[in-house]
C-alpha cells in the first residue's frame, strides 16, 4: 500500500481523505465513521482552533496551528513549502488526526466529522490534483458535485454558469479535454454545487498560466461576495495576500504572523522571509 | 447439396441415449476427386469448414483438425447418423442420430 | 462470377454467426470490464459467472416446460431468465460480501483481488458441475428457425442457402436491447452517472457523497444481469456445458483488453473484433471464391487460414498485437 503507481491507477491518491487509516479502526464503512456535531455558538463563522495532529499515528505536523474566516471573508494560507500549508487545511476539513483543538463552523463542533459529513455542513473542498471526473462532461461533474442533493439543482448550475460562462459553453465537453484553467473553474464549480458556506482551495493556481491565475483570484472574490467564505492554501504568496482579508504565515505547523492581507504585505519580516524582499 | 437436419437422439461411445432436438444444416460442395479414388467435398455446418472425403456418396469422412475424426452416414429414408471420435488421452465418442431433408 | 452466391455464402457461415457470436463477447466483455471499471481487478471468475447464472435459468426453463408454460415461438429460457438473473445477482452480492469486501476494506493491491477471483472461479466451477452436471445441456425450444434453408433458397432461387436460427436473431437482439439500456443508465440516471464518477476518480467521489458500497453493490447486480444474458445466449446458440464456459473467459478477456479495460465502448468493439477474426480465420473460402473466381479458377483447397482447432489462438494473437501497438486498447481504457 505504497505510493506504487501500477497499484493503483485513479484517485488523488490521498488515503486521509477516507479516514482508512484513522487511529483506533474498527474496520466499519470509512463513510459511514465519525461522531456527531455539537451546538458551539459564539466565535467566528469558522476556526480550526489550536489544531494539534498528523496523519494516521504519525508525527504531529502540526502544532497548535490556529485558522478562522468571517462570512464572506478571503482567508489565505502562505508559507514556505513543508511548513503544513496544505496539512492545515486538510485538518480544518477531517483529513488528519487531531490531538488537540478543535473546527467549528457556524456555530457548530464539527471536530469528530468525516470529510463527507463536513460536506454535508456546508464546507466544499477543491483538492489540489485529480479535482475533476475528467472522462464525464462538464455538466455531469456538477451533477455529482450536487450528489447528496435531493432538490432541484438546476438555479446553483445557473449560478456557477454566470461565474464560469465558458463552463457553460463547454457543458457537454468532457472535462479532462480542458485548459488548466478552465479544470481548475470545473473544480470549483462542482464545489460549489453543494452550495457550501466554506470554500476551501488547495493552491488553486497550481500549473496555470499567470493570466489565467488573474482571472481565477477575480472569480474567487466573486464567490466570495455572494456570502461564501474562502480558506485557500497558495503558492503565490504576494497576489493571493493582495485578494486577502485576512492572512496567515505558517512556518514548521505553528503560526508565524497572522493579520490581514495588506498588514501582512507590508510587514517588513514577512517581506524579506517569505515574498522575496 | 444442403442438409437440413433435426439431432433426435444422441448417444455417447457405450451406448447410453438420450433423446434431443437440436437443428443442424450441413452444406456439401464438391471439389473435385481425391487422390486415391473418391470424391473431396467441402462440409460446412454452423460456422464450422471442412474437407471431407467420399468414396461412394453415401459416407462422408472429416476432421476439424482437433485431434477429431467424425463420420457422416446415410441411414434409412431421411435418417443420418453423424458419428464424432475425439482422441487422445481420455478418447470419447458421440453419436447422433438426425432426421434430415435435402430442399431443392 | 456469382456475386450473390458468394454474399449469401459469407452471410451464411461468417456474417451471421459472427455477429451472434460477437454479441455473446461483448455481453460478457461489458461484465468484465464494469467489474475492472469500479472494483479495479480482472475478474477470472466471470465465465464461470456466466455458466452460472445460464445453469440457473435452464433450471427454470427446464420447471416452466414441466409445468407447461411456454413462449411460443420464442424460447421458454427467455421467461426463466429474470428469475436466473435474480439468483445469480445473490450470488455474486453473497460473494461479495464474504469474500471481496474483506479485500477492499484492506485495501488490497488488485492483483490479490485477482487471485481470489481465481478461488472464486473454482468454487463456481465446482457449484455449476455439482448442481448441474459436467454434461452438455440441451434447453432451447420454440421455433428453431426465423428462416430455414429450404425457406431462403425457394424465396431467393439461389444456389446457395442462408439460414438464421431463432437463437441467433434472439441473440442480436437482446444484446442490443441489453447495451442500450446499459448506456442509458450510465450516461442517463444519477446511479449510473454515480458509477461513472466512481470509476474515474474514487477518492473526489468520497468527496461527492457517492457511498461506495452502493457503487460496489449495484455494479455487482448489473454484472449478474450480463453475466447472465451472455451466458444463456451462449447456451442457446451454442450449447451448455461447464467446460465451454469456463474456455470462454479467454476471448471474453481479449475482448474487453483490445477494446481497453474500463471502456463499455471498447468491450463491445472488441468483442466482435475478436468474433469475426475467430470466426474468419477459420472459415474456408473456397467456396466464396469459387462463385468470384473466373471460370476455371476456382481455388482447389480449401482456402483456410487455420483449422478450426486454433480458434482460441486468435484470440491471443489479437490481443498481443494490440497490446504491443495501444497498451490501453482500442479505446484508451486503463493501462494494464
Amino acid at each position: 500500500m505504497s505510493g506504487n503507481p501500477w497499484q493503483d491507477g485513479r484517485g488523488n491518491k490521498d488515503r486521509s481523505i477516507t479516514k482508512s487509516d484513522r487511529a483506533g479502526s474498527t474496520g466499519d464503512d470509512p463513510v459511514r465513521r465519525g461522531g456527531k456535531a455539537h451546538a458551539a455558538p459564539g466565535g467566528p463563522f469558522l476556526i480550526g482552533d489550536g489544531m494539534t495532529g498528523g496523519y494516521g499515528s504519525g508525527a504531529d505536523i502540526l502544532h497548535g496551528c490556529t485558522l478562522s474566516v468571517e462570512k464572506g471573508q478571503i482567508a489565505v494560507i502562505v508559507g514556505p513549502n513543508g511548513a503544513g500549508k496544505s496539512t492545515a487545511m486538510k485538518a480544518v476539513f477531517g483529513m488528519l488526526n487531531l490531538r488537540e483543538g478543535a473546527v467549528r463552523l457556524d456555530g457548530t463542533d464539527i471536530t469528530d466529522l468525516t470529510p463527507q459529513d463536513r460536506v454535508a455542513h456546508g464546507m466544499g473542498f477543491v483538492p489540489q490534483t485529480h479535482n475533476i471526473f475528467t472522462s464525464m462532461s462538464v455538466e455531469e461533474n456538477l451533477e455529482m458535485g450536487a450528489f447528496l442533493r435531493r432538490d432541484d439543482i438546476r438555479g446553483t448550475m445557473e449560478q456557477v454558469y454566470e461565474l464560469f460562462p465558458i463552463l457553460k459553453e463547454k457543458r457537454r465537453q468532457a472535462a479532462g479535454e480542458l485548459s488548466g484553467g478552465q479544470r481548475q473553474q470545473v473544480a470549483v464549480g462542482r464545489a460549489l454545487m453543494t452550495q457550501p458556506k466554506l470554500l476551501m482551495l488547495d493552491e488553486p493556481t497550481a500549473g496555470v498560466s499567470p493570466i489565467v491565475m488573474d482571472e481565477l483570484f477575480d472569480r474567487i472574490i466573486e464567490v466570495a461576495r455572494t456570502g461564501i467564505s474562502i480558506l485557500m492554501v497558495e503558492q503565490n504568496a504576494r497576489q493571493a495576500l493582495e485578494i486577502a482579508d485576512r492572512g496567515y504565515v505558517l512556518v514548521q505547523g505553528r503560526n508565524a504572523f497572522t493579520g490581514t492581507g495588506q498588514e501582512l504585505l507590508a510587514d517588513p519580516e514577512v517581506r524579506r522571509s517569505f515574498l522575496g524582499g | 447439396m444442403h442438409l437440413e437436419c433435426r439431432v433426435v437422439m444422441r448417444c455417447d461411445g457405450a451406448g447410453t441415449c438420450a433423446a434431443r432436438d437440436e437443428p443442424v444444416t450441413f452444406t456439401l460442395d464438391p471439389m473435385g476427386a481425391a487422390e486415391g479414388g473418391g470424391t473431396r467435398y467441402l462440409i460446412s455446418w454452423r460456422d464450422t469448414s471442412a474437407e471431407a472425403v467420399s468414396r461412394d456418396g453415401r459416407s462422408f469422412t472429416f476432421s476439424e483438425g482437433a485431434g477429431d475424426v467424425q463420420t457422416l452416414l446415410a441411414g434409412n429414408g431421411t435418417g443420418l447418423v453423424w458419428h464424432r471420435l475425439t482422441e487422445g488421452a481420455a478418447p470419447s465418442a458421440t453419436v447422433d442420430f438426425l432426421d434430415c431433408e435435402a430442399p431443392r | 462470377m456469382d456475386p450473390l452466391n458468394a454474399i449469401v455464402a459469407l452471410a451464411n457461415y461468417v456474417l451471421i454467426p459472427g455477429a451472434a457470436y460477437g454479441a455473446q463477447l461483448a455481453l460478457g466483455a461489458l461484465g468484465v470490464t464494469l467489474i475492472y471499471g469500479i472494483l479495479r481487478f480482472s475478474n477470472f471468475a466471470h465465465g464461470d459467472t456466466m455458466a452460472f447464472g445460464a445453469m440457473v435459468t435452464i433450471l427454470f426453463t427446464w420447471a416452466f416446460q414441466s409445468w407447461g408454460i411456454g413462449f411460443g415461438v420464442l424460447p421458454t429460457a427467455l421467461l426463466a431468465l429474470p428469475f436466473g438473473i435474480a439468483v445469480t445477482a445473490l450470488l455474486l452480492l453473497g460473494t461479495d460480501r464474504a469474500v471481496y469486501r474483506f479485500y477492499r476494506r484492506q485495501k488490497a493491491a488488485p492483483v490479490i483481488l485477482v487471485i481470489v477471483s481465481v478461488g472464486v472461479m473454482f468454487i463456481m466451477n465446482g457449484l455449476v458441475r455439482f448442481i448441474i452436471g459436467p454434461d452438455d445441456q440441451q434447453f432451447a425450444d420454440g421455433a428453431r428457425f426465423v428462416f430455414s434453408a429450404r425457406d431462403f433458397k425457394e424465396w431467393s432461387g439461389l444456389d446457395e442457402a442462408l439460414v438464421l436460427r431463432t437463437s441467433q436473431a434472439i441473440t442480436v437482439v437482446t444484446a442490443v436491447v441489453v447495451v442500450i439500456a446499459l448506456f442509458w443508465f450510465l450516461n442517463r440516471t444519477r446511479t449510473g452517472k454515480s458509477m461513472r464518477a466512481f470509476s474515474d476518480n474514487e477518492d473526489l467521489a468520497l468527496l461527492s457523497g457517492i457511498n461506495p458500497e452502493r457503487v460496489v453493490a449495484i455494479t455487482w447486480i448489473i454484472v449478474a444481469a450480463l453475466a447472465t444474458v451472455a451466458g444463456v445466449l451462449y447456451g442457446l446458440d451454442k450449447s451448455f456445458r461447464p467446460f465451454v464456459y469456463f474456455q470462454l473467459l479467454l476471448p471474453v478477456f481479449a475482448s474487453a483488453i483490445v477494446g481497453g479495460l474500463g471502456s463499455p465502448v471498447g468491450a463491445i468493439a472488441g468483442g466482435f473484433l475478436i468474433a469475426f477474426s475467430e470466426v474468419t480465420v477459420t472459415y474456408a473460402f473456397k467456396k466464396v471464391l469459387g462463385y468470384l473466381a473466373p471460370g476455371g479458377w476456382e481455388p482447389d483447397g480449401l482456402v483456410q487460414l487455420l483449422s478450426t482447432d486454433y480458434k482460441f489462438a486468435v484470440s491471443f494473437a489479437i490481443l498481443i498485437v494490440v497490446l504491443l501497438f495501444r497498451p490501453t486498447g482500442l479505446f484508451r481504457g486503463k493501462s494494464v
